[in-house]
C-alpha cells in the first residue's frame, strides 16, 4: 500500500520501527503535494522549510524517546484561518494577502507542542464563508473524485488535502458545517467538537458563538487523535470548558442497547434516494450489532436555516468590522479621512463575504433585531431543549451529512437552493453545540456519501465509538482519489 | 415581508463602512432578497416567551482574574501595520478640518 494511503496507526508503526524517518516521511508529503496540488490548489502556502525543521526535530524527540506522542512526526495541514506564528494566514482574503501573525493559535502551539508536522496552510472560502472555495482568492478546489464537481466548503483544502493523500491529518473549522460538509463530499472524517472543548484562540472568527476547529483524517482513529491533541481548557479562550478530561483511547465494546434516533426531519423529500439509502445502510448495520433504531421527531429543524443565517450574519458582520485597513492587513490608499480609507479598504473584500456583513449589519438594525435576531435566539433556546428531549430517547443521532452528493461547480453557482439542501442537515449541531461526526458510508454515481453522528454536549467518545465500530465491522477502508472523473475512483 | 431596494443596500453599505461598486449592488440586492424571503419563516416559529440564548456553550464567557499578564511585544504588534508612525497605527484624518 502506498505511505499515502496509510493511516496514522501505521505512520506511527513505521516511524517508531525507524523504517522511515519523520524527515522522510515530510519530504515524501512535500513531493506528493508538489506533484498533485497544481491540480487542486487545496494548499495556499507550503511551508517547506518550517515542515522539514520540525521533522528534524521529531526524529530528535523519536531517536530519545522524550514527549514523543502518537503524533511526533506526524505531518498535519492546517486551515488557513487558524494563525500560524510566522506563517502568513490570509484567510483566503485579497485583504490579508501579505498577513503574518505574530503568535500561534492554541491549537497550532498544542501541535508543536507533540511534535506533529506542519506542512501548510490549506483553501477555504473566504474567512470561511461559503461552501465551494468559489469565494476563495485563491482559486477553487475542486472534488477529487470528479473535478466538475465541488469539494465543499469551506475547509475545502484541508479535506481535498487528506482526501488526495497529500497529508494524513488536517485541521478545519465548522461554523455551519464547514468541516462536515466537505468531509462528505470528499470522502473522509471530519468532527466538529462540542463548542467550547477545543480552543478558539487564534481562530480568525466568522461566528464566535457558531465557530469550532475540528480535525479532518481518513478514519475514525485518526481524527480521535487529533481532537485528543488539541481539546482541552484554554484560559486564553473564555468560552473553553474547563475541566475536560483527555481520554485514551476509543471506547470499544458491544453497542447492544446503544438506542439511535433518526431524525424524521432529516429523512424528508428533499434528500436524495441514493444518499437515503445509504445512510440507511448504516442504520441496518448498527441495528445488526445490537443498536436500537427509533424514529423521532425534532421539529425546531423547521426553522435551523433561518435562524443560522439570522445569527450568523449577524456575528460575521460584527466580526469582520476589525478589517478596516488600520492594524493589518492591506490598506487602500484612497480616502482623505479614515472612514474613507475604510471604505476602500473593505471594498477589496468578496461578494458573498459582504453578502454577509451586510445582511447581518440589516439583521441588528431596528427593522429587524427584535422581530428576527431576538427571535431567532429564542428559537436556538427551543433546539436546544428540543434536542436535549431527544437525547432523553436516544444516546445519539444519525443523519446524512448532505442532502446530495457533491454538486457541478456550474450548479452551485446558480442553484442556492442546493447550498441550502447541504446546510439544513449540518447548522443545529452548530447552534446547539453539540458535536457531530461525518464519515463515508458509500458512493452514489462514483461521488462520496457521507452520514452524520450527533449526540450530547461532551459525548464525542460516543461518536468514535460507534463510527469505529461501524468502520471495523464493514472492514472500510479509504483509497486515496486520484483526482480524474473516468476510473479514477475507488470503492470503499 | 422584508425587502431591501438598491437604495437601501448601498445605504446599509455606507453604515458597514463597505466599499460597493454598482454592478456588485446588482448582484448583491437580489441575493439579500433571497435570504431575506427565506428567513421570514423565523416568524412562525412558536418561541414567543422562550428566553434568547446568546453564548455558544454552557456556562457564557468566563472572565479571568484582574491580573497584568505578558502580552505581544510592542514591535510584534506593529509589524503588520499598513503604515506606523512613533509606535502608532498611523491613519487618515479622524476628524474632519
Amino acid at each position: 500500500m502506498e505511505i499515502a494511503e496509510l493511516n496514522v496507526a501505521a505512520l506511527r508503526k513505521m516511524l517508531d520501527r525507524r523504517d522511515i524517518s519523520a524527515v522522510e516521511l515530510t519530504n515524501y508529503y512535500l513531493d506528493r503535494i508538489a506533484q498533485l496540488d497544481p491540480d487542486f490548489r487545496a494548499f495556499i502556502t507550503v511551508s517547506r522549510e518550517q515542515a522539514l525543521r520540525m521533522a528534524s526535530a521529531a526524529d530528535q524527540k523519536l531517536a530519545t524517546g522524550e514527549g514523543a506522542t502518537a503524533l511526533t512526526g506526524i505531518p498535519v495541514a492546517v486551515k488557513d484561518n487558524i494563525c500560524t506564528n510566522g506563517v502568513r494566514t490570509t484567510c483566503a482574503s485579497r485583504l490579508l494577502a501579505d498577513f503574518t501573525p505574530i503568535f500561534d493559535a492554541t491549537v497550532v502551539a498544542k501541535l508543536k507542542q507533540v511534535g506533529a508536522v506542519l506542512l501548510g496552510k490549506t483553501n477555504l472560502d473566504e474567512f470561511a464563508m461559503g461552501s465551494s472555495t468559489k469565494e476563495s482568492a485563491y482559486g477553487l478546489t475542486p472534488n477529487p473524485w470528479d473535478r466538475r464537481h465541488v469539494s465543499g466548503g469551506s475547509s475545502s483544502g484541508s479535506a481535498v488535502a487528506v482526501a488526495t493523500g497529500m497529508v494524513p491529518l488536517a485541521l478545519g473549522s465548522d461554523t455551519g458545517g464547514s468541516i462536515r460538509q466537505p468531509a462528505a463530499f470528499c470522502g473522509v472524517w471530519g468532527l466538529k467538537p462540542t463548542y467550547g472543548r477545543v480552543s478558539r484562540y487564534g481562530l480568525v472568527p466568522y461566528a464566535p458563538s457558531l465557530d469550532q476547529i475540528g480535525p479532518i483524517g481518513r478514519s475514525t482513529e485518526d481524527i480521535f487523535l487529533l481532537d485528543r491533541c488539541i481539546a482541552g481548557y484554554d484560559p486564553l479562550d473564555p468560552t473553553s470548558l474547563p475541566e475536560q478530561a483527555a481520554a485514551a483511547g476509543i471506547v470499544t465494546g458491544s453497542l447492544r442497547g446503544l438506542k439511535v434516533g433518526l431524525p424524521r426531519e432529516l429523512f424528508g423529500d428533499s434528500l436524495a434516494m441514493g444518499v437515503k439509502e445509504r445512510v440507511m445502510a448504516v442504520a441496518r448495520e448498527l441495528a445488526a450489532a445490537g443498536c436500537i433504531l427509533t424514529e423521532l421527531s425534532l421539529p425546531s429543524l423547521q426553522y435551523a436555516l433561518p435562524t443560522y443565517y439570522l445569527l450568523a450574519y449577524a456575528e460575521a458582520s460584527s466580526s469582520m468590522a476589525r478589517y478596516d485597513g488600520v492594524r493589518h492587513g492591506k490598506r487602500a490608499c484612497s480616502g482623505s479621512d479614515v472612514a474613507g480609507m475604510m471604505t476602500a479598504t473593505r471594498q477589496e473584500l468578496g461578494t458573498e463575504v459582504k453578502r454577509r456583513i451586510l445582511l447581518g449589519t440589516y439583521f441588528l438594525g431596528k427593522d429587524c433585531y427584535d422581530d428576527y435576531y431576538v427571535r431567532a435566539q429564542q428559537v436556538r433556546t427551543w433546539m436546544k431543549a428540543d434536542f436535549a428531549a431527544a437525547f432523553t430517547e436516544c444516546d445519539l443521532l444519525l443523519s446524512p451529512t448532505t442532502a446530495t452528493p457533491a454538486f457541478t461547480i456550474d450548479e452551485e453557482a446558480l442553484d442556492e437552493r442546493a447550498l441550502a439542501l447541504t446546510e439544513c442537515y449540518t447548522v443545529a449541531a452548530n447552534l446547539t453545540g453539540i458535536p457531530a461526526l461525518t464519515f463515508p458510508c458509500g458512493f452514489l454515481n462514483h461521488l462520496p456519501v457521507g452520514a452524520q453522528l450527533m449526540a450530547p454536549a461532551g459525548a464525542e467518545q460516543r461518536l468514535f465509538q460507534v463510527a469505529s465500530h461501524w468502520e471495523a465491522a464493514t472492514k472500510r477502508q479509504t483509497r486515496c482519489a486520484q483526482g480524474d472523473q473516468k476510473g479514477a475512483f475507488y470503492e470503499l | 415581508m422584508l425587502s431591501l431596494s438598491a437604495q437601501q443596500v448601498k445605504d446599509l453599505a455606507a453604515q458597514a463602512l463597505l466599499g460597493v461598486t454598482e454592478e456588485e449592488i446588482g448582484v448583491l440586492s437580489p441575493a439579500i432578497n433571497q435570504t431575506l424571503q427565506s428567513i421570514e419563516e423565523i416568524r412562525k416559529a412558536p418561541v414567543s416567551e422562550g428566553e434568547p440564548t446568546v453564548n455558544g456553550g454552557e456556562g457564557g464567557e468566563r472572565l479571568r482574574a484582574d491580573q497584568v499578564c505578558l502580552s505581544c511585544p510592542q514591535e510584534a504588534v506593529l509589524s503588520n501595520a499598513p503604515k506606523q508612525f512613533d509606535a502608532c497605527f498611523q491613519t487618515p484624518l479622524v476628524l474632519e478640518e
